[in-house]
C-alpha cells in the first residue's frame, strides 16, 4: 500500500534530507545560543558553513595507536543508523523510504547499535578522557533505551501495528500526544540521549574535554558531529511520525507537514541544550529507573486500557 | 538476490566469528562476536522472519556492549600497548571444536531440511504476537518480571547508596555496624581491612 | 579557487581557541567567552589558536609545551602577558604573537587568518615525535611486567586490578588530569588513580606559577562581583549551559553595570536545574557544591577558597566528573594558591 523508495535511489534520498536536516539542527543551535547568552544571532544562516568549512581545512588527528578499524567505523556506523532511522518514517500517506513492517523494533536496534558506536567512538582512541566519556554513556544509553521502547509500543497498540505508516494512520482523528501525553516527553529523554544532546550530553561535554571528540579533529570530527545533527533529525522525524500525527494536518500538503512538525520538535530539542543543565550519570540512571521507566509503564498501561474499550 | 544475501550473511558471520579467537584484545573480540550475531540476525530476517530477526539484532546489541563494559573494566588494556595472548588451554578448545563441527556437520548432512515456502502476506507478526500472548504466556510473563527484577536490583546494588543507604559510606557490600559503642558487625560478617588505592598498580610515572 | 573559498569561509567562522591560563592570569580570560568571534573549547585538538595567558616558568612551561603539539593544524599561538622578557617555554619563543595590552582578541583572530592563509609558515612542534622514556618489556610476549597486564611500558603505568569496595578486582588507571583543565584552577595538576569512572586515590598539586605583574584586569574586584561572575561563566561552561555562560562572562565585561541582569541571568540558572544536580556532591565543611553556587551567585562566597589538601581528602570514591565539580566549586582561582600539596590514597 505504500510507495518505497528504488532500493539505490534510497541511501541518497535519505542522505540528502539527512544532510538539509543536520543544517536546520546547526542553525537551530546558533539561534537558540544566541538568544539565551544575550548576544543576538548575526549571521544565523552562514556560520555552520563556514565551521565546516574550517573543520575541512583543519588536519585529522592521530593518537598514537588508536584502534583504526573502529576509529574509522564508528562515525560511519553512526551516521548509517541515522539513515537507517529515517528512511523508515512516513512522508506523505502514500510515500516512505522503505517502510518496514517492524517499524518500531527497527528503531529500537537502532538505538541499541547507537551505544555501541559511540562507545567505539570513544574507546578507539587509546586515550582517557574518551574512554571515561564511553563509559559513561554506556550506562546511561542502557537506562533509556528500556524507556524509549516502551513509549514507541504504547504508540502502536491503537495502531494494531508495528509499522509506521499504520501508526500514523492510526492518528486521524487523534495524536498520539493527546491520548498518550506521557508518550512525546519520555521518546524526548531518548533522543537527546541517543544524540548526546544537552543535559543528556555525557559522551560529548566540556567536562571532559569534549568528550569521545577530545582526540578527533578535521573532517572524522566533521562526519560525527554531522552523523549526530543527523541523527537529531531522525529522532525528530520518529517523534513526529509516532507522536505528533505525521502528515496528518489541512491545507498544506502532506510532506510540508511532516518538515514542520519536525523542525518543531528540532528547535525544542535543541533549545533544552542550552536550557537545561548536564545531569550527572548517576543521578539520571537512578531517576531514570525509579521515576520515568514506572511512567513509561504507566504510558502503556493507559494506552492498554484505552484499547481495551 | 535473497540467495546472494544468505551466502553474504553467512560467509560473514563464519568469518567474524573466526576472528573473535585470533584477535588480541578483548573489546575486539567482543565487537565481533556481535558482527556475527548481527549476521545471523539478518539470515533470520531473510527465513521471514520479520520481528525474531529484528529482535534479535537489538537484543545481541545490548548483551554485547554490557559485556564490552565488563571486559574493559577486568583488563582495561585494549591491547595497544601490550600485546596479550588471549588463548587458554589450545588443545582441549580444539579437540572440543572439532567435535562439535562433526556433530553438527552430521546434523545438517543427514537431516531432511523441509521446502515449505512462507505464503506471501501471511501475518507473521500477528501470529507470533498470539503465540507469546496465548499459550506461551505464563513461561514469557515470567521471564520478564524475573528479568526486570534482576535489572533493578543490579542498579540499586551499584548504585553509591547501595544496599544500606546513604549513610553507610562507601563500605559497600558491608552491612552496617550493629553496636555503634563496641564497632560490632552482625554474626558471620568478617570486615577486610580498607581496601582502597593498595594493589598491584605500576605506580606512578 | 574552490580552495580559497573554502579559505575564506574557514577565515571568517568563530575562531576555535585553547585558553592556557598561567601566573597571574587569573580568572580574566574567563571574559573571553564573551566574544562572539571566539569559541573557547576544551579540547586542544579542536582548536586553531593557543591563547597562553600569563607566565609559564618551569614545569607549567613543560606542560605548554606539550599541550601546543597536541593542536591540530594549521596552528598559531599568541601570547597574552603584560610582561614579555620573562622566561618563556619553547612553544612561545619564535612565532608566538605577543599582546600585552588588555584586549588579546584582536591578536587572537589575526593569528587564526594568518594560520589559514599561510600554512607555509606553520608552527612546528617543539617536542620530538618519541617516547620519552625507552620501552621496559620483559614478559614472555613482549608485554609490560606483570602477568598478561601491567607493568611499565614507555614509563607509564598500565592498568592492573585491585580491589574496589566490594572486593571486585577491577582495574585501576593512573592518569594525571590538568594543569589546563577546565574545572581545575590555575596551575593545578590532579594525579588520580581511576577505578572505571570513580576515583581511588587522588593527589592535587600546585605548580609553581612564578612571580610578576598580573594580567591587566585581574587584581582588581579580587572578592567583588566581577571574580564571582568569571567563576560562575566557567562553571557554567563545566555544566553544559555555554550559552548562559557567555552571558555571565559578558556581564563580567561589562563591569557589572546591569543589576538587572544578573539578577536574571541568576534566575535562569537555577531553572536549569544546576543547584539540583550539584546538591549532595562536594560536601566539604558540611556544605555542598550546590550551596556555594548559589552563594557565588549572590556574590557572597568568601574569596579564599579551601586549601587542596582538604579537597584531595574528599575526592576518593567519588565519580571523576563529580570530583571536578568539587575542585572548582572549592577553589577562589584568585587567591595565592597553597603550596601544600594535598594527598590521599
Amino acid at each position: 500500500m505504500s510507495l518505497h523508495a528504488d532500493v539505490w535511489a534510497a541511501p541518497v534520498l535519505a542522505g540528502a534530507v539527512l544532510a538539509l536536516g543536520a543544517y536546520v539542527v546547526a542553525v537551530l543551535d546558533v539561534a537558540a545560543a544566541g538568544l539565551v547568552a544575550g548576544t543576538g544571532s548575526r549571521r544565523v544562516l552562514a556560520q555552520p558553513v563556514r565551521n565546516v568549512a574550517l573543520l575541512i581545512r583543519q588536519e585529522p588527528t592521530l593518537t598514537e595507536r588508536p584502534d583504526r578499524a573502529s576509529w574509522v567505523l564508528a562515525p560511519a556506523l553512526y551516521a548509517g543508523l541515522a539513515a537507517a532511522g529515517i528512511s523508515v518514517v512516513p512522508w506523505s500517506r502514500t510515500f516512505s523510504i522503505a517502510d518496514v513492517d517492524t517499524g518500531i523494533v527497527l528503531w529500537g536496534s537502532i538505538e541499541a547499535l547507537v551505544v555501541v558506536a559511540l562507545f567505539l567512538h570513544g574507546w578507539s582512541a587509546n586515550s582517557h578522557q574518551p574512554l571515561l566519556a564511553a563509559y559513561r554513556f554506556v550506562a546511561v544509553g542502557l537506562s533509556y533505551l528500556l524507556l524509549s521502547m516502551f513509549v514507541l509500543i504504547a504508540a502502536a497498540i491503537p495502531a494494531e501495528s508495528l509499522q509506521l505508516s499504520r501508526i500514523v494512520e492510526s492518528q486521524a482523528g487523534l495524536w498520539n500526544v493527546v491520548r498518550q501525553p506521557l508518550g512525546l516527553p519520555l521518546f524526548a529523554v531518548a533522543a537527546l540521549g541517543s544524540t548526546t544532546w544537552g543535559p543528556l550530553n555525557l559522551a560529548a561535554g566540556d567536562d571532559l574535554s569534549g568528550g569521545t571528540t577530545a582526540d578527533v579533529s578535521g573532517l572524522p570530527l566533521l562526519v560525527w558531529l554531522g552523523a549526530r545533527a543527523a541523527m537529531l533529525t531522525a529522532f525528530a522525524a520518529m517523534g513526529t511520525a509516532v507522536f505528533l500525527g505525521g502528515w496528518h494536518g489541512p491545507l498544506l500538503p502532506d510532506p510540508l507537514w511532516v518538515v514542520l512538525k519536525t523542525v518543531a520538535l528540532l528547535a525544542a530539542l535543541v533549545a533544552s541544550g542550552h536550557l537545561v543543565a548536564r545531569v550527572r550519570a548517576e543521578r539520571f540512571v537512578t531517576w531514570c529507573w525509579m521515576v520515568l521507566l514506572p511512567l513509561g509503564f504507566a504510558d502503556l498501561a493507559l494506552a492498554g486500557l484505552q484499547a481495551l474499550r | 538476490m535473497t540467495g546472494v544475501a544468505f551466502w553474504v550473511f553467512g560467509v560473514a558471520a563464519v568469518v567474524a566469528g573466526w576472528r573473535v579467537f585470533r584477535t588480541d584484545s578483548m573489546v575486539r573480540a567482543t565487537f565481533l562476536l556481535l558482527a556475527s550475531f548481527l549476521n545471523v540476525g539478518a539470515i533470520l530476517l531473510l527465513l521471514g522472519g520479520a520481528y525474531l530477526g529484528m529482535a534479535l539484532l537489538f537484543m545481541m546489541t545490548v548483551e554485547m556492549t554490557v559485556m564490552v563494559i565488563f571486559m574493559v573494566a577486568f583488563m582495561m588494556n585494549p591491547a595497544g600497548l601490550n600485546p596479550m595472548n588471549m588463548t587458554h588451554q589450545p588443545r582441549l578448545a580444539a579437540v572440543a571444536g572439532w567435535a562439535a563441527f562433526a556433530g553438527g556437520a552430521a546434523v545438517a548432512w543427514r537431516s531432511n531440511f523441509p521446502d515449505r515456502p512462507l505464503p506471501a502476506g501471511k501475518a507473521v507478526i500477528a501470529e507470533l504476537g498470539t503465540e507469546l500472548m496465548g499459550r506461551s504466556m505464563l513461561m514469557f510473563e515470567t521471564a520478564g518480571v524475573a528479568l526486570v527484577a534482576t535489572m533493578i536490583g543490579a542498579v540499586v546494588l551499584s548504585s553509591r547508596r547501595s544496599r544500606y543507604g546513604q549513610d553507610a559510606g562507601d563500605d559497600g557490600s558491608l552491612p552496617p555496624v550493629l553496636d555503634p559503642a563496641t564497632g560490632a558487625y552482625p554474626a558471620g560478617v568478617l570486615p577486610e581491612p580498607e581496601a582502597s588505592g593498595h594493589g598491584h598498580h605500576g605506580g606512578h610515572s | 579557487m574552490a580552495v580559497t573559498l573554502l579559505t575564506r569561509l574557514a577565515a571568517a567562522a568563530p575562531v576555535p581557541v585553547f585558553v592556557a591560563r598561567g601566573g597571574g592570569a587569573g580568572m580574566v580570560p574567563a571574559e573571553l567567552h564573551a566574544d562572539t568571534r571566539l569559541r573557547l573549547v576544551t579540547s586542544a585538538r579542536h582548536a586553531t589558536v593557543l591563547l597562553a595567558a600569563g607566565r609559564f616558568p618551569a614545569a607549567l612551561g613543560e606542560a605548554l609545551d606539550r599541550l601546543h603539539d597536541q593542536l591540530a593544524q594549521p596552528r598559531r599561538t599568541v601570547w597574552w602577558t603584560p610582561d614579555a622578557s620573562v622566561e618563556r617555554p619553547a612553544c612561545l619563543e619564535e612565532g608566538a604573537t605577543v599582546v600585552t595590552g588588555s584586549d588579546p582578541v584582536g591578536a587572537v583572530v589575526a593569528a587564526h587568518r594568518a594560520a589559514l592563509t599561510e600554512p607555509a609558515s606553520a608552527d612546528p612542534p617543539v617536542l620530538r615525535d618519541e617516547p620519552p622514556n625507552p620501552f621496559e618489556g620483559g614478559g614472555d610476549h613482549g608485554q609490560g611486567g606483570e602477568g598478561m597486564m601491567g607493568g611499565v611500558p614507555y614509563g607509564r603505568p598500565m592498568a592492573m586490578t585491585a580491589d574496589d569496595r566490594d572486593g571486585l578486582a577491577l582495574d585501576q588507571l593512573p592518569v594525571v588530569f590538568g594543569p589546563f583543565l577546565l574545572g581545575l584552577p590555575n596551575g593545578v595538576q590532579v594525579r588520580a588513580v581511576l577505578q572505571g569512572g570513580t576515583l581511588q586515590g587522588a593527589q592535587l598539586e600546585q605548580l609553581d606559577l612564578g612571580d610578576g605583574p598580573p594580567l591587566p584586569g585581574s587584581e582588581t574586584d579580587r572578592g567583588g562581583p566581577c571574580q564571582h561572575l568569571r567563576w560562575v561563566a566557567d562553571a557554567l561552561r563545566l555544566a553544559g549551559l555555554d550559552a548562559l555562560g557567555r552571558r555571565a562572562a559578558g556581564l563580567a565585561r561589562s563591569a557589572l553595570t546591569d543589576r538587572r541582569a544578573c539578577a536574571s541571568l541568576a534566575r535562569a540558572v537555577r531553572r536549569s536545574g544546576l543547584p539540583a544536580t550539584w546538591s549532595g556532591i562536594g560536601v566539604l565543611d558540611g556544605e555542598d557544591a550546590s550551596l556555594r553556587l548559589e552563594r557565588r551567585l549572590r556574590f557572597d562566597e568568601p574569596a579564599d577558597g579551601i586549601p587542596l589538601g582538604r579537597v584531595a581528602g574528599s575526592l576518593p570514591g567519588q565519580d571523576w566528573s563529580d570530583a571536578l565539580v568539587t575542585v572548582w566549586s572549592a577553589s577562589a582561582p584568585d587567591a595565592v594558591a597553597s603550596a601544600a600539596q594535598g594527598r590521599s590514597g
